[in-house]
């Protein structure tokens, strides 16, 4: 830092610069010194509700606030992080949205208008999981990390005469950038003895669940498909069953707690959904109109059905933001 | 800026009487009760910030700053705001955290330039090590 100035001479300095050329000088000074700062803030991060907000700060460690206009009561802060090879980078914070797709694309455009040079936004937070009873590999399990490559917003319909047409299947899709880093991650999950074997995300699980309340793994138990799972397909397939596998597919965003089965299987079948959720749709049309690429991770906490409970919620919140931190971190080591 | 400066007796009894009575009441109006005595003692108050910083630490004087920037803002009285940024950035500077340092300097001199505070403005940018 440059030497501290006095305080006299900024209360009361000894001349006032009136050159209109030197205003403009100074202007372009501080237009300059804006975008070379501002443009390190490359990501952001958005959750929806307290206990996900605070499972990431327990996953990314503190932040710091951002000078902030003081017309606007919302305040984004900022993490530091560093990237597989040591590289300093830096992720804008909105804090909480809350629930639904309006909030969600309210907050990502207010990210957007605060840290314009931000590049990719990442929605972390709980969905309901789509189970699968008979095949393994594609059972969407609690504490499994949902990643979607497609959203589809499914209360966007046109009903007419008792028939249901989906509108909200044109979303943008998660972005390719992030995609091709979480490929990476996911490689990890093909390797022969995977699930033996250690992942970037596994330190920051701990370190969520030693930092929050009820963040530990629930016990098997307390997954109401554990005594009704039968696989006869994906046998081979080999998948962890005591920490988070991660998928990849479309996710069902509305403004709906869902809480009925056979509407969510009905979803599944129409449109391959593996995921539902509240928010992601709003961030994918925020992000589309304001040039940002956006991924929706999510923690699976439920199945979306009338046995919802909140035992897995925490953990599924650690999970999700345990794996986006692992995905920032490999997209800025390329 | 007067953190290098010795502090008077007086001045010295003043401001332990003041962190003394804002670490009771947990609160800026138990020593700064309306913005225009705050406007009107800038310079005091800014320098309580740093006696605030030495003694109970950056973080504090840090969230001093900037309820006394709330303040301000809040009753409309920008002029000067950018005083108080430029204190939080030394603060942050002193932290070690270079981007906040930046950040506030930053928004300093974009402050000043608003109120048409050129020259503080230039003072300021020479805050910004980016």
């Amino acid at each position: 830092m440059g030497k501290a100035p006095n305080l006299t001479d900024l209360l009361e300095p000894a001349a006032e610069i009136f050159d209109p050329n030197e205003r403009a000088g100074i202007r372009r000074q501080i237009a300059s010194a804006k975008v070379k700062i501002y443009r390190k803030i490359k990501y952001a991060i958005i959750n929806a509700i307290p206990h996900e907000f605070a499972s990431t700060m327990a996953v990314f460690g503190a932040a710091e606030v951002m000078p902030h206009p003081r017309d606007s009561s919302v305040r984004i802060e900022y993490l530091t992080l560093e990237d597989r090879l040591g590289e300093r980078f830096y992720v804008a914070v909105a804090g909480t949205t809350g629930q639904g797709i309006a909030q969600a694309a309210a907050a990502t455009a207010l990210i957007k208008s605060r840290c314009e040079f931000v590049r990719k936004v990442i929605l972390i937070g709980i969905a309901a999981g789509q189970e699968n009873l008979r095949d393994m590999e594609k059972d969407v399990r609690l504490g499994d990390v949902v990643i979607g490559n497609k959203l589809i917003q499914y209360d966007h319909v046109k009903r007419t005469n008792g028939e249901i047409e989906l509108r909200g299947d044109d979303l943008p899709p998660g972005d390719k950038q992030l995609l091709n880093a979480v490929d990476r991650l996911l490689s990890l999950q093909e390797r022969k003895g995977a699930p033996a074997q250690p992942k970037p995300w596994d330190d920051y699980i701990s370190r969520g669940g030693e930092a929050i309340r009820s963040a530990n793994r629930p016990n098997v138990s307390n997954d109401p498909n554990s005594s009704l799972r039968k696989y006869e397909k994906g046998l081979m397939y080999e998948r962890t069953f005591d920490k988070p596998h991660i998928h990849v597919g479309t996710i069902g965003s509305a403004s709906t707690l869902l809480k009925d089965s056979s509407y969510r299987n009905d979803l599944a079948r129409k449109h391959g959904t593996i995921a539902y959720e509240m928010e992601g749709a709003g961030v994918a049309i925020a992000a589309s109109m304001t040039g940002l690429g956006y991924l929706n991770v999510r923690g699976i906490c439920d199945y979306g059905d009338n046995r919802k409970s909140d035992d897995w919620q925490t953990y599924a919140s650690v999970c999700a933001a345990a794996v986006a931190r692992a995905i920032l971190e490999e997209i800025h080591s390329i | 800026m007067s953190a290098d400066q010795d502090l008077t007796p007086a001045t010295e009894r003043e401001f332990g009487a003041l962190l003394q009575m804002y670490q009771v009441a947990g609160a800026l109006d138990a020593i700064a009760p309306s913005a225009s005595l705050l406007s009107k003692n800038l310079k005091f108050y800014t320098e309580f910030a740093f006696y605030l910083g030495e003694k109970a630490g950056y973080r504090v004087a840090i969230e001093f700053c900037d309820l006394l920037v709330k303040k301000l803002s809040d009753a409309d009285r920008k002029r000067n705001i950018g005083v108080l940024l430029i204190v939080e950035a030394q603060f942050f500077d002193e932290l070690g955290i270079g981007m906040s340092r930046d950040l506030f300097a930053l928004e300093a001199a974009e402050a000043f330039v608003r109120s048409g505070q050129y020259r503080a403005a230039q003072t300021a940018l020479k805050l910004v090590a980016a």
